[in-house]
């Protein structure tokens, strides 16, 4: 079952499996969505103990938004984690070259093809998803929005810039490697640094609990963005920048 | 008779079900992609209606916009 | 039938067309797409469950936002695999 994979876009024939295995698979799955249904339709929560809780913790939480309160206050630990396994993502893609460590974060080139359009374009673009990228950040505080959308938003602004083929990006350079690791260091700092006054890690004083979140929100902003920029720059074995020697690129590969 | 509430919800999902089952059977790689876009942003909606309006944001910015992206940036490697 | 309950169906087959395409299909980045196609369902299935009270509750809500970030990590990281994989078993010539 995952020993025939492939790659080619032609050869894809429904059945590199043969009809009767597809059949037996296709039952198996049909049985098991059928049971989870079923158990779906009797589930019949009676309370949410959850709801209350949030809803009557909230005033402590520093925030208004209750989705940013369980993020970044009452369940912290999950959002620390997954700060984390993004810093892993971007360590396990990340491109090697020690050499590249003196170059900076972003160069400017011609490139090779321009696309008027697009360049136009991304002059009124870009600034406008940086605001808005802040805007979500900040009003992630009280209504929908928070650090996820605005690192989101802001890669997405990295990666049209990529596209341009104007700048290019070298993530072995100190600045960038700051931007990767800069979300996790302030949220473990703040989580270690509130231990001084709780006595207990990630628990925020409560007359502090809103200016502490959003420091740890813009941290982890700008390593969600660079973390997601990283990731689609890593895609890219041909950088769409310039490219010195192919030799040496055989190498890391 | 179906209220229009109903109607939206229904439309919604059995739309997301269909465009994942062409997005799977599709032929082409590209096809395949644009078509899990195009789920993506109505599974968007779903959440709109069920009152998940962050989730909503991320997954119009993430799921849809930024994992379209990488695919089809995939896919131009796999093609050169 | 509640919203509820339609959205938890709806998610659940989701998930059977994910898992299925999953087992099924051979090639590697339509086994990716189904994978996430798996992943949506299954936060269809939180979210739906949040919405069944009065008041939405939060707390899947935030596990979901979580979950759709690693996601998309997860899925950088399968297509960086596959592109270097390709870019291996290609032959030298035109590298």
């Amino acid at each position: 079952m995952f020993n025939n994979m492939t790659l080619s876009d032609s050869a894809q024939q429904e059945g590199g499996l043969p009809s009767s295995v597809l059949f037996i698979v296709g039952l198996v799955v049909a049985t098991v969505c059928l049971f989870l249904a079923m158990s779906l339709v009797e589930f019949q929560p009676t309370d949410q103990p959850l709801v209350t809780l949030v809803a009557s913790n909230l005033e402590q939480s520093g925030v208004e938004n209750p989705v940013t309160a369980v993020l970044l206050n009452f369940r912290s630990y999950d959002t620390l984690l997954e700060v984390a396994v993004l810093l892993i993502v971007a360590l396990a893609v990340m491109p090697s070259g020690l050499q590249d460590a003196q170059q900076p974060f972003i160069t400017v080139s011609k490139p090779r093809e321009r696309s008027l359009v697009l360049e136009a374009f991304l002059r009124w673009l870009l600034p406008a998803i940086v605001v808005t990228s802040g805007y979500l950040l900040w009003t992630g505080a009280s209504l929908p929005g928070g650090a996820f959308q605005a690192g989101a938003l802001l890669a997405g602004a990295g990666i049209l810039l990529l596209l341009a083929g104007h700048h290019s990006f070298n993530f072995n350079a100190p600045t960038a490697r700051l931007l990767l690791v800069i979300g996790l260091a302030m949220f473990l700092l703040v989580g270690a640094g509130v231990i001084l006054s709780s006595g207990i890690a990630l628990a925020y004083p409560v007359a502090m609990s809103g200016i502490l979140i959003l420091v740890i929100e813009v941290a982890a902003t700008l390593t969600i963005a660079a973390v997601l920029v990283l990731l689609f720059c890593a895609l890219q074995i041909e950088p769409l920048g310039p490219q010195p020697n192919l030799g040496d690129k055989e190498k890391h590969l | 008779m179906i209220s229009g509430e109903l109607f939206i919800d229904l439309l919604l999902g059995i739309g997301a079900l269909v465009t994942a089952i062409l997005c799977l059977t599709a032929k082409d790689l590209f096809q395949a992609i644009l078509l899990f876009i195009s789920m993506g942003l109505l599974v968007t909606l779903a959440w709109v209606r069920l009152g998940a309006w962050d989730v909503a944001i991320a997954e119009a910015a993430i799921g849809a916009g930024l994992t379209g992206a990488l695919l089809i940036a995939t896919r131009r490697q796999l093609n050169q | 039938m509640t919203q509820a309950l339609l959205y938890g169906v709806f998610g659940i087959a989701l998930f059977g067309i994910g898992l299925f395409g999953v087992l099924a299909i051979t090639h590697v980045v339509k086994k990716i797409l189904a994978i996430n196609i798996c992943g949506v369902g299954v936060f269809m299935v939180f979210i739906a469950n949040a919405s069944s009270g009065a008041t939405p509750d939060f707390v899947p809500h935030a596990m979901v936002l979580t979950g759709i970030v690693v996601a998309v990590a997860g899925t950088a990281m399968a297509l960086s695999l596959v592109v270097r994989i390709n870019a291996l078993e290609k032959p030298e010539e035109d590298a």
